[in-house]
């Protein structure tokens, strides 16, 4: 007796599984586990077209429960299938918000080229909406600014690493050497800071 | 916490992976394959199979080919045990869903018990929880005790509560570095020292 069928389904719940026990932000992409689940995915359609074909012929009713059952295998691996790309599209979002409009290198590898795309139209789409919101004020307003409400106009930092120079609104260049303290203006300075390259200090 | 089960959700996809138990009613040729220790090519009524919860859920309730037989952590003994010492059971070991799977079962059950153990139960837990979650120190208790919602909750108690203290002490103030990226910075610290004690036996490092 051939035990070709198993019970489907459990390539795709091995990518979400995958997916949230990772250790890292976002895994590769699992190029391979995809592929495997869509040909399993043709393969259970297949064999339903067939049988739902002869049935239409012989009108037979025996065979109902198969049919089913290989219905909701179909189900069921389109929806983990789905899970996993929108689990891995949320996380590319907080990427924007996190990292800022470039993603470092080392993440991009881990993603495929349709999600690069995404995290561009994103941005472009965030860019556009935090340009019209701030129509009133002439300028857009930066969203990713001003997370909490700010407590004072300047701020005291520490550069933690070399960064080079840095030039402010007014034209002032700050030239940004490891562990120097300087006294700037908040709104600038508070993107650098998130991103780990000033510390700030109290 | 904002958990409602979703198409997309993933610990909604987690439950319905769980297998349930159920006897065969009627012959159902051709589908031997969910049996493991059949041998012909049909499933003969009278056997006991094991299905996974995304298959049984599409059947109806009441449904001609099986009967759905609910786990003993439902059943009257365990009901007793959830009764008597509801805050110190650990639910994460009987199962790490135990509130949704039942939730799930819930139709299937003829005694109509599974929805009143899971309510009690979460009431009587909800007031602990409430308690460990302001607590400062970390849980010293085993990771088990939890059940996947409670340790949400509990998650969120403590950030709420840290936010709450930060604020009363006025140290809430600074900008931060943002989660991720420092995830990502010290994940890239630690490859680079991986890097340099792997390389420094074989050359030698310029110094300036």
């Amino acid at each position: 007796m051939s035990r070709a069928n198993k019970l489907f389904g459990d390539k795709a719940f091995e990518l979400l599984k995958d997916l949230e026990r990772s250790s890292q932000t976002i895994p590769a992409f699992d190029d391979d586990g995809v592929r495997q689940v869509l040909e399993e995915i043709k393969a259970i359609f297949e064999e339903n077209v067939a049988q739902a074909s002869s049935y239409n012929s012989s009108g037979d009713r025996s065979l109902w429960p198969l049919l089913n059952y290989r219905h909701a295998a179909l189900q069921r691996n389109k929806r983990c299938l789905l899970a996993y790309l929108y689990e891995r599209s949320k996380r590319i979002k907080t990427l924007r918000w996190e990292f800022g409009p470039i993603i470092p290198g080392d993440i991009k590898q881990a993603l495929c080229e349709p999600e690069v795309q995404f995290f561009n139209n994103y941005s472009k789409s965030l860019a556009a909406f935090m340009c019209n919101a701030g129509c009133s004020q002439g300028q857009g307003i930066d969203l990713t600014n001003n997370l909490h409400p700010p407590k004072s106009l300047y701020i005291e930092v520490r550069c933690m690493e070399d960064y080079g120079k840095f030039e402010l609104d007014d034209g002032e260049l700050i030239h940004l050497k490891k562990n120097s303290q300087h006294y700037l203006p908040r709104a600038q300075v508070e993107s650098l800071v998130r991103q780990g390259i000033l510390q700030h200090i109290a | 916490m904002n958990y409602f089960p979703n198409y997309y959700s993933i610990e909604d996809i987690f439950v319905t992976q769980e297998k349930v138990e159920c006897k065969v009613n009627t012959k159902l040729q051709r589908m031997g394959f969910l049996d493991a220790g059949a041998e012909g090519d049909d499933l003969e009524p009278g056997r006991t199979v094991n299905l996974p919860l995304w298959y049984i859920k599409e059947l109806k309730v009441n449904n001609a080919y099986f009967t759905v037989s609910v786990p003993d952590i439902y059943k009257n003994v365990h009901k007793a045990v959830c009764e008597a010492e509801t805050t110190h059971i650990e639910l994460g070991r009987l199962h790490p869903y135990f509130y949704e799977f039942g939730r799930y079962l819930t139709p299937y059950d003829r005694n109509h018990v599974i929805g009143r153990i899971i309510f009690e139960t979460m009431r009587q837990r909800v007031r602990h929880l409430l308690d460990i979650s302001k607590n400062d120190g970390h849980m010293a208790k085993s990771e088990l005790r939890l059940d996947n919602i409670e340790a949400k909750l509990h998650e969120a108690g403590v950030r709420t509560n840290t936010q709450y203290i930060n604020w009363l002490q006025l140290t809430g103030n600074k900008i931060l570095i943002s989660e991720l990226v420092e995830e990502h910075q010290k994940k890239r610290k630690r490859e680079l020292s991986d890097d340099e004690s792997d390389s420094l036996p074989s050359s030698k490092r310029a110094t300036l």
